[in-house]
């Protein structure tokens, strides 16, 4: 029984092993950026951290369902953009925020719905199944604006995206509600795990009886949704938008929940993980705009980190602990 | 032996587009009782195993699990009581052991981490007091051994309340030790009342545990028998065919080679070894020879030829070409030596099937003549080679998938052919091609033999075997236990060494 112990006191340390990786690397952030910016810690910009976080969260936590069930979607940027844009034109149309809330939430989750349907049921890679939607929502978006700015957003979308207690704004509050909701879904109910099931061994799965289709109509149609919930603060946050919003937004996603260990060949990721990837990206990204640091700088110090926790993560995997080589004894 | 049996399998009869897989297969499996299932390949035995995991449907036949029939599907198959573990296991390898063996969580929202590993730590103690895989349920499957995720995939199927239990192949991986551990444990299960289907090859682990043999031959049940009933020259008759001796009809071309050339050793490999596939291994491939390298499936024939290719690297021993010692880097090393190895799975590893027929005649080997020239016109060369080859296709430019199995194997070996090589390995060269296709491989191979090529086929008919080969090469268990010219090789001894690695056919087999 001892060594059992043995076994599992060290699994609990090693269980959360990348996110401990990823721990360290934001505290060796935080100390550099606390000698070369103390501003960063302020409240104030703490605070514009949170609200920066807010919409990068949301989407990504959509990300991580459809990375798990070994899917990518391409197309999460131009559904932001569509999203956002039918809330704010519609609702300067007059339109009350009880109509165009729903409307919007079902626009995010019709054009996840659309991808599920391209990947399920003909068999389309969903690389290309999604490069091929996202040109086409943000194609049929250009077409419908015509390139046109909506400067002003109506007031219902306003309150939403102005900062209360203390700076922070609603971004965060649905951002920790989702994540929470996220973790419910992923872990205790029948059709999270076969996402995990599903992504680590389509095979398997099949043979032990889940169906090829359900996970994959979860996993986008979550995004989709997921991703209309995000368009709603990014709107809300920026007070204007137009149809190229969000150009490559998508990628920043996937680059966050990479960065936060989730396997890209699917089966494998957590929220927290996610959750520290997108911390990671973000404060980043704060602490060099208040070095005053030029954007291709960031850009390149971005593609670094993504990079480095992604060979954190695989060089964990190549030198795995060696294989429990133990036969068992009959 | 209880009465009634807890499976039942009445008159099964399955095709694929005309082949019959399964003819008219009727067995029984009784609660408590270890059948063992054997066969050569494409026997049939794969194909009932899914008739019986449910994935596949049989044309005609019925199968009855205590007492009700089973109308096939997979979750259908679970809820009887079937449960088949494959040979790749089908686990969960990112998912912990709990997850595993807990499978399918039976709620929509009732799943927990938590209560998955109670579920399973319950389950594992319901079917076995102090299982081994207690400590591990928090571990990922990836990080066990092999023998341990297999222990995974039993107690998932146990806690799943699986009475009848198909082991695909399950000890063709394991050491020695390990098949020790797991064929006690399978008797120990079958003790308590579940009822084991046991798929595999290997005589030596069948005789230690089957209580009846069930022999599929070309679809047909062949034998089924208790093991007392049947001596090793009956089994290895149900298993190969009782096709008489025909040693006499030995084709005159052998003869005439063996004159013209003075039978100069191409290529010797002395004591080779690579851990857990094959060892010590000494074997002369000779100009103007073909060598038929046979052996059960997980023999090592396979990992011997591709090691030999450079694909693979020997552990130890030494390789000479020619009388130089070389060791291979990889593939294009060997084949700039002048050996090549024509792989068994064409499609895959062998074909560019989405390609021109003149580019994979032609175009597939140009980088080993020409790295920095540009390429030519191919399509020249390549009209001569299909009419010089007798290849059937739509002119150079159809792409290899339009072309039938026979022609793209056809396309393979003649690729290979013009490229010059000394040594040619031929992995099964004749797998899945029609009968006039076959006969004008074999043509072939006489050819360029005759032509002074050294020839290695990889071959599991023992038609094939007889019929093709100047000397014959038997692996057994990753040794070589036969090694010797056609003509003193008799079809009972060379099944006798497939089978148990005994050259003597006369030998009695041990009675289980």
């Amino acid at each position: 029984m001892s060594s059992s112990s043995i076994v599992s006191g060290r699994l609990r340390l090693s269980f959360h092993r990348h996110e401990a990786k990823l721990t360290c690397l934001l505290f060796v952030l935080g100390i550099a950026l606390a000698v070369t910016a103390p501003r960063f810690f302020s409240s104030a910009n703490l605070a514009l951290l949170a609200r920066s976080m807010g919409v990068l969260l949301i989407v990504s936590v959509g990300m991580l369902n459809v990375i798990l069930a070994g899917g990518i979607d391409v197309s999460a940027g131009a559904i932001l953009a569509v999203v956002s844009v039918v809330l704010v034109r519609l609702g300067n149309h007059g339109l009350p925020a009880s109509a165009m809330l729903p409307l919007g939430l079902l626009a995010g989750a019709g054009l996840g719905a659309v991808n599920a349907t391209l990947i399920a049921e003909l068999r389309i890679p969903p690389i290309v199944a999604t490069l091929g939607t996202a040109g086409l929502f943000r194609g049929l978006l250009l077409e419908w604006t015509q390139g046109e700015w909506e400067s002003s957003i109506p007031p219902w979308l306003n309150s939403i995206g102005s900062p209360r207690w203390g700076g922070l704004d609603a971004s965060v509050l649905a951002a920790a509600l989702l994540i929470l909701a996220a973790a419910g879904v992923l872990h205790r109910t029948q059709i999270g795990r076969a996402l995990f099931r599903f992504g680590d061994s389509p095979l398997a799965a099949a043979r032990t009886g889940i169906s090829a289709r359900q996970p994959i109509y979860f996993a986008y149609i979550s995004l989709g949704l997921l991703t209309a919930i995000g368009a709603v603060f990014y709107a809300a946050q920026l007070g204007a938008v137009q149809g190229n919003a969000a150009n490559g937004y998508e990628l920043t996603v996937i680059a966050a929940v990479v960065l936060g260990g989730a396997d890209i060949l699917g089966g494998r990721g957590t929220l927290l993980g996610t959750f520290l990837g997108v911390l990671l990206l973000c404060s980043l990204q704060q602490g060099l705009v208040l070095l005053h640091v030029a954007t291709f700088w960031q850009s390149i110090a971005t593609g670094t980190i993504v990079l480095f926790g992604v060979i954190l993560s695989s060089a964990q995997r190549l030198h795995q602990t060696p294989l429990l080589q133990r036969s068992p004894s009959a | 032996m209880p009465p009634s049996a807890l499976l039942e399998i009445n008159s099964i009869w399955k095709s694929y587009g005309g082949t019959a897989a399964l003819r008219d297969v009727s067995a029984s499996l009784h609660s408590g009782e270890i059948l063992a299932l054997m066969g050569h390949n494409g026997a049939g035995k794969s194909t009932l195993v899914n008739i019986l995991a449910g994935s596949t449907r049989q044309d005609s036949g019925e199968i009855m699990v205590e007492g009700n029939s089973f109308p096939g599907g997979v979750r259908e198959a679970r809820a009887a009581g079937i449960d088949v573990i494959y040979q790749d296991l089908s686990l969960f390898p990112k998912l912990t052991v709990a997850e595993n063996i807990a499978g399918e969580p039976t709620g929509r929202f009732s799943y927990s981490i938590r209560a998955a590993k109670r579920a399973a730590a319950a389950g594992l103690e319901r079917v076995e007091a102090n299982s081994p895989l207690l400590a591990f349920l928090d571990r990922n499957v990836e990080e066990l051994s092999l023998a341990m995720r297999q222990r995974v995939a039993i107690a998932r199927a146990l806690t799943n309340d699986s009475r009848i239990l198909i082991l695909d192949e399950p000890t063709a991986a394991l050491s020695l030790q390990d098949t020790d551990h797991l064929l006690t444990y399978l008797r120990k299960l079958a003790s308590g009342g579940v009822a084991v289907l046991f798929v595999s090859h290997r005589l030596s682990d069948v005789r230690r545990i089957a209580g009846r043999y069930l022999i599929l031959r070309d679809g047909a049940v062949a034998l089924s028998a208790k093991p007392a009933e049947v001596s090793g020259n009956a089994l290895a008759r149900a298993m190969f065919g009782d096709a008489e001796e025909n040693a006499a009809a030995k084709p005159s071309h052998t003869a005439d080679r063996t004159k013209n050339n003075a039978m100069q050793n191409v290529l010797t490999v002395r004591d080779v070894t690579r851990r857990g596939e094959f060892s010590n291994i000494s074997v002369t491939l000779r100009a103007g020879e073909i060598a038929v390298l046979t052996g059960l499936t997980g023999s090592g024939r396979t990992e011997f030829a591709e090691s030999l290719a450079g694909l693979r690297r020997f552990d130890r021993g030494e390789l000479h070409i020619s009388r130089k010692p070389l060791s291979f880097s990889g593939p294009r090393s060997a084949m700039q030596h002048g050996l090549v190895y024509v792989p068994e799975d064409r499609l895959r590893s062998g074909l560019f099937v989405r390609r021109s027929t003149a580019e994979n005649l032609v175009g597939a080997t140009k980088h080993l003549r020409a790295r920095f020239r540009f390429l030519g016109k191919e399509t020249g060369r390549a009209v001569t080679v299909i009419t010089d080859f007798g290849i059937r296709c739509q002119g150079p430019d159809s792409t290899l998938e339009t072309l039938s199995g026979g022609n793209q194997q056809k396309v393979l070996l003649a690729r290979w052919q013009m490229a010059g090589a000394r040594v040619l390995i031929f992995d099964e060269p004749t797998a899945g091609v029609d009968v006039s296709a076959k006969a004008e491989i074999h043509k072939w191979l006489r050819e360029w033999a005759a032509a002074g090529a050294a020839l290695l086929v990889i071959s599991s008919e023992t038609d094939e075997v007889l019929d093709v080969a100047d000397r014959i090469l038997v692996f057994h268990a990753g040794t070589l236990v036969l090694d010797g010219p056609r003509k003193e090789i008799s079809r009972a001894q060379l099944m006798a060494a497939m089978l148990q690695g005994s050259a003597l056919a006369e030998q009695a087999p041990s009675e289980a």
